[in-house]
Order: structure tokens, then C-alpha cells, then sequence
């Protein structure tokens, strides 16, 4: 009965330390939320794909149809935006330190240029991309982008594709007109 | 055995250099006088399957499109750091570092460019390929060094200059030119 006890007694540890540490980015923007100077919001994803989807009924446009199809892969929105020096920079460099470590996240992409850094990181498994954070620093001002989505590359192409028939109808169209005024009966 | 030996020797040689580029990026990622750019190979891998071609407007020329996606297809990463402080300096530095250590790296090219010191170096598999290409620009304005790797055709990778807007790849231009 002990043995049970005790096993229970470190199972629970064990999950009330995992929820403690819990997910960087929502510690983060928990921390620093309430701020002056901070602006924050979150959309959660059934809010997110319930307005995209009203959205779809009253758009006609292709391209606009699928960027929104695009948006519905769209799992969960948070985003905090710091215009006063509220965030310290050892902070979002700490962040960017617990998403590579607990969040098996990776850089994507960094840039920094005159002062200013950026960073894409993700979490990719297989085709999907799973969790997009971009981190911005720029002097006095910092910005978190954290997107968790269902995306995948086809995604991505599709709208790429759609973009470029309305490109495409549009050269038309332009052509087209051009010949109508430069025929001889014009 | 002395081939074991040579070639345990050459394989950590060759490490130790990749190492010192990789040192001494990290090291000047935080200093603030340098432009640095940092692309994985994730976001290459994911970029290489976008249908560039469909991107298309018209503005590029023919199998332009399928051709950038051909290199992408090949390389593994990019690391970029540029400056326009002391560049000489820096230059000076990172080529004394990158030449003190002998390696797997053969230096291509060697040339002027616009008043500025260009080199390429590279990196070949055992079966020829190429790993990794370095370029180290100096001049007065300006120390770039760039690093590509992955599975490179020094022909096809010259074509990035001119199409992909990166400090530095126009230098790569100069191995079209020393191929004609």
C-alpha cells in the first residue's frame, strides 16, 4: 500500500512540475500580458475557424477563398506587442532559449541587422508545420508571433496556384483590352 | 592502420574547420556590428517544395524558376555575416583563422572584384561532391562571409547571383567566370 502511495506521491509530482514549467510561449505571454504598453491577443482556434468560416459564405473571390482556406488551418493565434520597453531583451532571448529546449522547436530563420533581430523558429513533423513563433527585437520595441497550425506545403502551393490564375486572368483581361483599342475598327 | 590513422585524421581535420566556421558565426551572432542571416535546413526543405514555377509572373527568363528550384533543392543551410566596421580587420581574421587550420577545404578562387578580396573555398565528398562553399569577400567598405552547404553543382549555384537577393551571392558570379 506504501509502494502505491509513494508511486502516486512522484506521479503527481511529476505532472505538477510538467504543468508548472508548462509552454514557454504561454508563460510568456501570461507574464507579460498585463503590462503598460503591451498589447495582447489571443485567438483560440475554434474562434479563429468559426469567423473564417462565416467569412467563406460572403467571399466570392477565389484568391480571397483560398487564403481564407488557408486561415482555417489555423489552430490558435497569440500575439503580444511591446512599444514601451516592457519586455527586456534577456527575456525574449531566454524565450527563444526554452523554445529550442523544451519545445523541441528549431530556428528556422534569423536576422539581424542594424540593432534589430528577428527570429523564425518552428516545429515541423513530416509535412505539417506545427507551431510557427517569429520573435521580433527592435530598438525599444518587441514583437511574438505564435501561430499553431495544421498547415502543410500543399497548403501553401495551393494558394500559390490560386494567386497565379487571378495573375493570369488579369494579364488576359489586359491583353484583351489592349487589342480591342488597337484594332482598325477601334 | 595508417590509412586508419589518415583518415581519422582528415575526417577530424575537416570537422575542426566546419567547426571553426560554425565558431566563429556564433561567436559574431551577438555582436551587434555585424548583419548576420541564419536559414536551416528545415525552412530550406520546406521552401524547396513550394512550386516556385507557379510564382512566375513572367519576369523570369526560361527554366529560371525550375532551376532556383533545383539549387534549393541541394542546399542544406545558409549562413551569412557581413560588416561594414573595420571590414579589413575582420577579414584579415577570419582568413587567418580559416588558413590556419589545413583541411578538407581547397581554396577555388581567388580574385578582385569590384575592389574587394573575394575567395571561395569548398568542400568535396569522397565522391566528389561538393559539401560546403565559403566565400569571404574583403574590401574597405565591406567583410562578407558566406557559407552554403549541402550537395553542391558549382555550375548551377553561380546562378543564384543575380536572382536570389543575399549579401554577397553576386560574388558567385566569378565561378561562371572562371568556368568560361
Amino acid at each position: 500500500m506504501k509502494r502505491i502511495l509513494y508511486a502516486l506521491i512522484i506521479l503527481f509530482g511529476f505532472v505538477t512540475i510538467a504543468e508548472a514549467s508548462g509552454d514557454p510561449i504561454k508563460n510568456f505571454y501570461r507574464k507579460y500580458k498585463k503590462r503598460d504598453q503591451v498589447f495582447n491577443i489571443a485567438l483560440p482556434g475554434v474562434l479563429t475557424r468559426t469567423c473564417i468560416g462565416m467569412a467563406r459564405i460572403f467571399v466570392h473571390d477565389e484568391e480571397a477563398k483560398a487564403g481564407l482556406k488557408l486561415a482555417r488551418k489555423m489552430k490558435g493565434i497569440r500575439l503580444l506587442v511591446d512599444n514601451g520597453h516592457q519586455i527586456p531583451k534577456a527575456a525574449g532571448k531566454a524565450l527563444i532559449k526554452d523554445l529550442g529546449s523544451q519545445s523541441n522547436m528549431e530556428t528556422l530563420v534569423s536576422v539581424r541587422e542594424n540593432g534589430n533581430y528577428t527570429v523564425v523558429m518552428g516545429q515541423i513533423k513530416g509535412k505539417k508545420i506545427k507551431k510557427i513563433v517569429v520573435i521580433a527585437f527592435e530598438e525599444g520595441h518587441f514583437t511574438m508571433v505564435a501561430v499553431k497550425s495544421r498547415l502543410k506545403i500543399k497548403h501553401v502551393n495551393q494558394l500559390i496556384k490560386a494567386l497565379q490564375k487571378r495573375a493570369q486572368k488579369k494579364k488576359d483581361k489586359q491583353k484583351e483590352t489592349e487589342k480591342e483599342k488597337n484594332s482598325p475598327m477601334a | 592502420m595508417l590509412f586508419c590513422a589518415l583518415f581519422c585524421f582528415l575526417a577530424s581535420s575537416a570537422r575542426a574547420q566546419n567547426d571553426a566556421i560554425n565558431r566563429y558565426f556564433e561567436a559574431q551572432l551577438e555582436n551587434e556590428i555585424f548583419t548576420s542571416v541564419y536559414v536551416s535546413p528545415k525552412l530550406i526543405e520546406i521552401v524547396s517544395q513550394i512550386d516556385l514555377q507557379s510564382l512566375d509572373d513572367g519576369d523570369m527568363e526560361d527554366n529560371e524558376a525550375a532551376m532556383i528550384e533545383e539549387v534549393l533543392g541541394q542546399l542544406k543551410g545558409l549562413m551569412l555575416l557581413k560588416t561594414d566596421v573595420e571590414p579589413m580587420t575582420h577579414y584579415k581574421q577570419v582568413l587567418s583563422d580559416f588558413s590556419g587550420l589545413n583541411s578538407g577545404f581547397d581554396l577555388l578562387l581567388s580574385v578582385r572584384d569590384k575592389g574587394n578580396n573575394v575567395k571561395i573555398w569548398t568542400q568535396t565528398a569522397t565522391d566528389n561532391t561538393i559539401q560546403e562553399l565559403l566565400l569571404l569577400v574583403g574590401g574597405k567598405e565591406e567583410m562578407i562571409m558566406l557559407s552554403l552547404t549541402g550537395n553542391i553543382d558549382l555550375k548551377k549555384i553561380s546562378k543564384l547571383a543575380g536572382n536570389v537577393d543575399i549579401d554577397g551571392i553576386d560574388y558567385l558570379d566569378n565561378l561562371d567566370k572562371s568556368q568560361q
